[in-house]
């Protein structure tokens, strides 16, 4: 077969299989032409991170040999299959380059960024001063501001959204026709987000091949020309992607669509109680390394009522999970008061709050990380059963988040994302909580898995007059979650009131961009 | 964290650990039993009268109670003076300075030996690829083991007898300062911590070649060669640094078994001597002089660390407090 030029990636029957493990990709077929982007979509372990690291002919990273074999496998004029290490190696970051998820982690924390995004090029000899000089105009075309400054600065001093993109400078610094972008927005804000896609956009325009990968639907719908879903390691559907979105065809992909949170809080508004947790004028100062102070939480009111879902909603950095921890009583405001069922909570002694902790339960982002590795699923549950007066069983509590009995004998690690998630919100009810607060409790998940945890919670909130407070920087999610919300930035509310109301007429400007930014997500999924 | 808020809290430190250490060694002296006035009257064993003996204690105050007799060596330390030697009638100064050169001089050069040893074997086992690397990693962690776990006194005599009795290569005792003598004694030091430097080294390589930065570097065309100079040893390095600081406190004990194996003089031998004979002056000082050059150590590391981490610290400590605070409550 002859190499067709005008693709900037021409892959047929990719296949890709590890000893031990099986075959991971079975012919995949996947071409992308300048100036397009293509995305691919999937769950995970769908095959996705083995055909990003394919590209890149680093498949057999991480220490298990890959077997990788395919009738075509062309990036630009480039026949890869019968490249070399060393060809590879040349081919990497000239011909083509990459973008990956957390950008903390994917830039070496320890360098600059200017010896970051400079190295392709010092790899390929290019003299220093041109390489700066190189380096800067990239930074630039990122979208980073004062790009001398981060030239000079680590990793670490960088905001995730000014992360993002000097990972994105360092992929295109070399100006490859092919950009790998893995998840590149999936840790960022919203409103950061669409901007990252914005200049993602640009990019495509002025003719770089994009081939991103993501698991929502959503963050694609943005810039992508065509779509290919990714099941189990083939290719199941493909098509441009507003009919992909409009009329989906495989039931992988269906799913997929489902899964995207979009509309209004399914079911009838709840029938709201007398107030459970009320905070007056809270407020919570922390000081900064330098000498200064920042107000994390500044002189907030709220009113949450038995059997309410209150959405606390805004940027990294503006204090909701703050608040979040100051409802929960895990830390103290410095100015303000905050009462549980009309009791003292936050000015009660510490012995106090003893006997009521129980009250008010976390279901945390990251449930892996509060789960003693060594407890199976069952002790988990035993003791925190054993610490309130509940007369439930662990196998009761599994029926509650509709997990199967069969994991009570498991530990934590063995267990999904989203078993975990349960599990995490199956101790949290052996407590028999009036109040769960939930930190982004499906921000870590695939949206299939965050939409059977979304759904199991307003259950819960319905099935047992629960009162919660959500925080979560993703709009939709609020939206299907959460009867009011408030809106905060920089430590204070700026916005609050019923869910639909903010939505249909956002009164403050951060609100009316925070809902642009989420409303951009393409044609197809606004119908909803 | 300001430089001087640092200073003033490594010197508190080394404070604080110079009167612990006096005291501690102060009463446990006192309580293994034995009479100073022996090491006075000529050592173990003297056979001076009553009356002698009767006269050196009320010479040196060993007359009086213990408290007092423990604020008296305070007041001493507190106004530089180490007093006298019971037994040798020398400055405890002089004593200790005339051996401080050799002992740092052994622990300095086991501690660059073990560096070597460490950084040599660790690069190259990440090198071994595939069936190979798995065959060559378990060799060095087993090697690795072993050696961190090899007593000083044993490593010491099977080298005198490999290299010194049979092979004749190098003195198994040290005279003068002759470079050959050095060679045995530095060697034994420096092997259980090269091979516990070179863990802690290979697995931090390990990490930092599985992260995502290198990842994204093999991504921009970086050959494994050039990842592991210029990504993965700074982060391996981190630890191993920070842990020479606390090794050198171990290569000061190992000291004291190595100088009376190889017949060297050093502070090991002084210390060894001088505890022996209850010689109580002498152990106070240079125990003293011992826990103050640790804590010297262990804050040039600590500023070896922040050369090579110019991260700014804080950030991690807030994350740690949160998460903390977290565990507390679920």
């Amino acid at each position: 077969m002859s190499i067709d030029e005008t693709l900037a990636l021409d892959i047929r029957g990719l296949r890709v299989s590890f000893a031990g493990v099986g075959e991971v990709l079975r012919g995949v077929d996947l071409t992308v032409a300048p100036g397009e982007c293509v995305a691919v979509v999937g769950e995970s372990g769908s095959g996705k991170s083995v055909l990003v690291r394919s590209v890149l002919g680093l498949a057999s990273e991480g220490g298990s040999t890959a077997l990788v074999s395919a009738d075509r496998f062309t990036v630009g004029r480039t026949d890869t299959r019968r490249l070399s290490a060393r060809g590879w190696r040349a081919l990497r970051g000239a011909g083509v380059g990459l973008v990956l998820q957390d950008a903390l982690a994917s830039l070496d924390p320890l360098r600059t960024i200017g010896a970051e995004v400079g190295e392709t090029l010092a790899l390929r000899k290019v003299p220093r001063a041109q390489r700066r000089e190189r380096v800067l105009r990239a930074l630039e075309a990122a979208g980073l501001d004062s790009p001398e400054l981060r030239f000079v600065q680590r990793p670490g001093q960088l905001s995730g959204g000014m992360r993002q993109r000097a990972l994105i400078a360092s992929a295109l610094v070399a100006a490859p026709p092919l950009l790998v972008l893995d998840e590149p927005t999936t840790a960022l804000d919203a409103t950061v987000a669409a901007r990252v896609l914005d200049t993602l956009a640009a990019l495509r325009d002025a003719g770089t091949a994009l081939l991103l990968i993501s698991h929502d639907l959503a963050a694609v719908a943005q810039i992508a020309d065509r779509v290919v879903v990714l099941d189990d390691g083939a290719v199941v559907e493909h098509g441009p992607i507003a009919r992909v979105l409009m009329a989906p065809e495989h039931p992988t992909t269906r799913r997929l669509v489902d899964a995207v949170p979009h509309g209004p809080k399914p079911g009838p508004a709840p029938a709201l109680g007398p107030v459970m947790l009320s905070a007056r004028g809270v407020s919570r100062t922390f000081p900064t390394p330098g000498g200064g102070h920042v107000r994390a939480v500044d002189n907030v009111d709220l009113d949450l009522r038995r059997g309410e879902v209150l959405g606390l909603v805004g940027e990294s950095g503006s204090g909701k999970t703050t608040l979040a921890r100051l409802l929960l009583a895990a830390d103290l405001p410095d100015a303000g008061d905050i009462t549980l069922d009309g009791e003292p909570w936050s000015g009660a002694t510490h012995r106090g709050r003893l006997g009521r902790r129980h009250q008010v339960q976390l279901v945390p982002q990251d449930p892996l990380a509060s789960f003693d590795p060594r407890f199976t699923a069952g002790r988990i549950l035993r003791e925190a059963l054993a610490r309130g007066r509940s007369t439930s069983s662990p196998a009761e509590l599994l029926d509650a988040v509709r997990l199967p009995h069969s994991v009570l004998g498991r530990r934590p690690r063995s267990l999904s994302g989203g078993q975990r998630q349960r599990l995490a919100i199956a101790r949290a009810l052996a407590l028999e909580p009036d109040v769960l607060v939930c930190d982004e409790p499906v921000s870590a998940l695939d949206v299939t898995v965050q939409a059977e945890i979304l759904d199991l919670l307003v259950g819960l909130q319905r099935s047992r007059a629960l009162s919660m407070v959500f925080v979560s920087h993703d709009l939709a999610v609020v939206r299907r979650v959460c009867d009011t919300v408030l809106v905060m930035r920089e430590g204070r509310v700026v916005e609050r009131g019923p869910v639909e109301e903010v939505f249909a007429e956002p009164q403050h400007p951060f609100t009316r961009e925070l809902l642009a930014a989420r409303r951009s997500a393409g044609p197809a999924l606004r119908r909803a | 964290m300001s430089i001087f808020r640092w200073a003033a809290g490594r010197l508190g430190a080394a404070a604080l650990v110079a009167w612990v250490v006096t005291t501690v060694v102060f009463f446990a002296l006192r309580a293994a039993g034995g009479d100073p006035t022996e090491a006075i009257l000529g050592g173990p064993g003297s056979q001076a009268g009553e009356d002698a003996v009767a006269q050196a204690r009320s010479d040196y105050g060993l007359d009086r109670p213990l408290i007092v007799q423990y604020l008296v060596q305070m007041r001493r330390i507190l106004t530089f003076q180490l007093g006298d030697s019971y037994a040798r009638k020398q400055p405890v100064a002089e004593l200790i300075g005339a051996q401080l050169g050799s002992t740092m001089l052994l622990a300095v050069c086991a501690l660059a030996l073990a560096w070597v040893i460490a950084l040599s074997v660790a690069t190259l086992a990440t090198r071994a690829q595939g069936v190979l690397g798995r065959v060559v990693s378990g060799l060095v962690q087993a090697g690795e083991v072993t050696a961190t776990v090899m007593p000083h006194f044993w490593l010491g005599a099977v080298l005198i007898l490999v290299f010194s009795s049979t092979l004749g290569w190098f003195p198994a005792t040290s005279v003068g300062a002759s470079p050959a003598g050095l060679v045995l004694p530095v060697v034994t030091l420096a092997i259980p911590t090269a091979g516990f430097l070179g863990q802690v080294m290979r697995d931090g390589l390990d990490e930092a070649a599985a992260s995502p930065f290198a990842t994204t570097a093999r991504a921009r065309g970086a050959s494994e060669s050039r990842i592991l100079w210029r990504h993965s040893l700074r982060h391996a390095a981190l630890p191993a640094i920070s842990l020479s600081g606390w090794s050198f406190g171990s290569l000061l004990s190992g000291a004291v078994v190595v100088e009376s194996l190889f017949g060297r003089p050093g502070l090991g031998r002084l210390l060894l001597d001088a505890t022996s004979t209850r010689d109580v002056p002498v152990v106070v000082g240079s125990v003293l002089v011992v826990a103050l050059t640790y804590t010297v150590v262990t804050t040039m590391a600590d500023g070896v660390e922040r050369l090579v981490d110019p991260r700014p610290r804080g950030a991690d400590r807030a994350t740690d407090r949160t998460l903390r605070a977290e565990a507390a409550i679920v």
